[in-house]
């Protein structure tokens, strides 16, 4: 009786296995599960395998994929390092065969960068390879960056991968030392005039820590809708404010600002005096120092939020705030 | 003077299993069920003058007794949940952890059991049930090997060692 007891729980167990289900059922019951379930379901059988590749490739949710291009001091055109960013490589699964053994994993556990060096050439063709969701997708981002002085070979596959990859979301580094935006006028120029009328992204992600051009800021308006602008240092004489403003009037119609920005008062009164008339949003995740606290509650009427940053104390009476986007608000 | 009270007594509908038992429950209660709705609605079955005896019983070929009843069990717990929004539900992050309690415990059931009532819940399309019923099954994979998944559901490695060396890589490559 205890035998037949097993053996007819057995049975009946085997009536109805998981995976027999309807699978549309299974499906479901496998997007309910984290990521590391995800991929321990893939190696238990080839039917789960299936289903967790395609749940990948049918997700609404399109990988993010963010290609970088530095250009090292040792410059060397046929070599260089490219970094592939991914969010969630588990999205990546069904296209492995043209990431695998091209792109390693870095030590680096929170970025989960992937990270080959690669040839021009190499990296040209690995772009060409790709297919959809990551052409012309607003999650692939090309993410170019010069840390030395500029060339004709950094303009050039900057233009190249942003074409191949239809890119809807560039970002600029230009963090390189002693720059100086008059001598670099010209490239400033080709830069700014290629990304507004042959690359035209929907998003640009501005990094110019020393410094900007009005000019050159302008003319990247002109070019893209939706424009960051990080770690935008700018001294008294800048007036940006009158440069954010400006770019609004052009083709952009959105500005996010993030990172520390210094602004005198007069800088403070005219971003209250434009910022009531302007109709198109700019929004701040910075910190703003040597302004009264009043400023802070007139100018949060127009950001999203105001959070003091109780960590700094105040340098003599003066109220640091950052001003914050929400998550969604920059999304 | 004693004035006769019309009392109300509510709607019974019957429900007949695979294996010829039939239940009767309450309109109230099956209402969450949208295929017995809308067999109620397509055959007219909420006429007040038919009695219930008179009433036909409505087959369902797909749901066995013992399953049938543990739906309608759980029916009548939820009869007064606010209706489902499925757009909102769609929006909604997918978690596991907010089964309620009460549910939990119903649910504690054998796997078989518990993969019958998903079959009957998708059937007669009660989404909560078939919701919290899934949730139950990604609670068990969810922290589990491949091999304790396969030991669990008992399913069969049907991949080569070559196949699974490849996975092995794949999967580390993924890993966080």
């Amino acid at each position: 009786l205890f035998l037949s007891g097993i053996f007819y729980r057995q049975k009946f167990a085997m009536c109805l296995p998981l995976l027999k289900l309807p699978p549309e059922i299974v499906d479901h019951i496998f997007t309910l599960v984290d990521n590391k379930s995800r991929l321990a379901l893939r190696a238990v059988c080839k039917q789960t395998r299936r289903i967790i590749d395609e749940a990948a490739k049918n997700h609404k949710r399109k990988p993010k994929i963010e290609f970088s291009i530095r250009l090292p001091i040792d410059f060397n055109p046929d070599a260089f390092k490219a970094s592939v960013y991914v969010d969630c490589p588990i999205f990546l699964l069904p296209w492995m065969d043209i990431f695998n053994g091209r792109i390693m994993r870095t030590s680096c556990p929170l970025f989960q960068d992937r990270y080959v060096t690669l040839s021009k050439s190499e990296l040209l063709d690995l772009i060409d390879s790709l297919e959809e969701p990551f052409k012309g997708c607003p999650n692939t981002v090309l993410h170019v960056s010069l840390l030395e002085e500029w060339n004709s070979n950094w303009l050039d596959l900057t233009f190249a991968c942003s074409k191949k990859l239809n890119v809807k979301c560039l970002k600029i580094n230009l963090v390189y030392d002693q720059c100086d935006m008059e001598k670099e006028s010209s490239f400033f120029g080709i830069l700014a005039d290629d990304i507004a009328t042959m690359i035209k992204p929907e998003r640009i992600e501005l990094h110019l820590e020393q410094g900007y051009s009005r000019d050159f800021l302008l003319r990247i308006a002109d070019g893209s809708s939706f424009i960051v602008l990080h770690e935008l240092q700018c001294s008294e004489d800048d007036r940006c404010p009158e440069v954010f403003v400006e770019m609004l009037n052009r083709q952009c119609s959105e500005i996010v600002v993030m990172g520390d920005i210094v602004l005198n008062m007069d800088g403070v009164d005219f971003f209250i005096q434009e910022l009531t008339t302007l109709d198109k949003p700019i929004y701040f995740c910075m910190r703003v120092c040597g302004v009264e606290e009043e400023w802070c509650e007139k100018i949060g009427n127009f950001l999203v939020q105001i959070v003091h940053d109780e960590s700094e104390p105040p340098i003599d009476g003066q109220i640091f705030g950052w001003f914050e986007i929400t998550h969604d608000t920059l999304l | 003077f004693l004035f006769p009270i019309k009392m109300t007594s509510p709607r019974m509908i019957k429900l007949t299993s695979n294996d010829d038992k039939t239940f009767e429950v309450e309109r109230d209660v099956i209402k969450q069920s949208v295929t017995v709705n809308t067999l109620i609605t397509d055959l007219n079955m909420d006429d007040e003058d038919v009695s219930v005896e008179n009433q036909m019983a409505i087959p369902l070929p797909n749901v066995d007794a013992a399953t049938l009843e543990m739906v309608i069990t759980w029916c009548k717990q939820h009869r007064e949940d606010p209706p489902r929004n499925e757009e909102e539900e769609e929006k909604k992050e997918k978690r596991t952890d907010d089964i309620p309690e009460w549910d939990k415990t119903f649910l504690d059931v054998e796997q078989s059991v518990l993969f019958a009532l998903i079959l009957a819940a998708n059937y007669m399309d009660i989404k909560g049930l078939l919701d919290n019923c899934c949730k139950t099954v990604a609670n068990m994979i969810k922290g589990k090997t491949p091999d304790e998944i396969r030991k669990h559901f008992n399913i069969k490695n049907d991949f080569t060692p070559e196949e699974e060396e490849q996975i092995r890589k794949e999967n580390a490559w993924c890993e966080d």
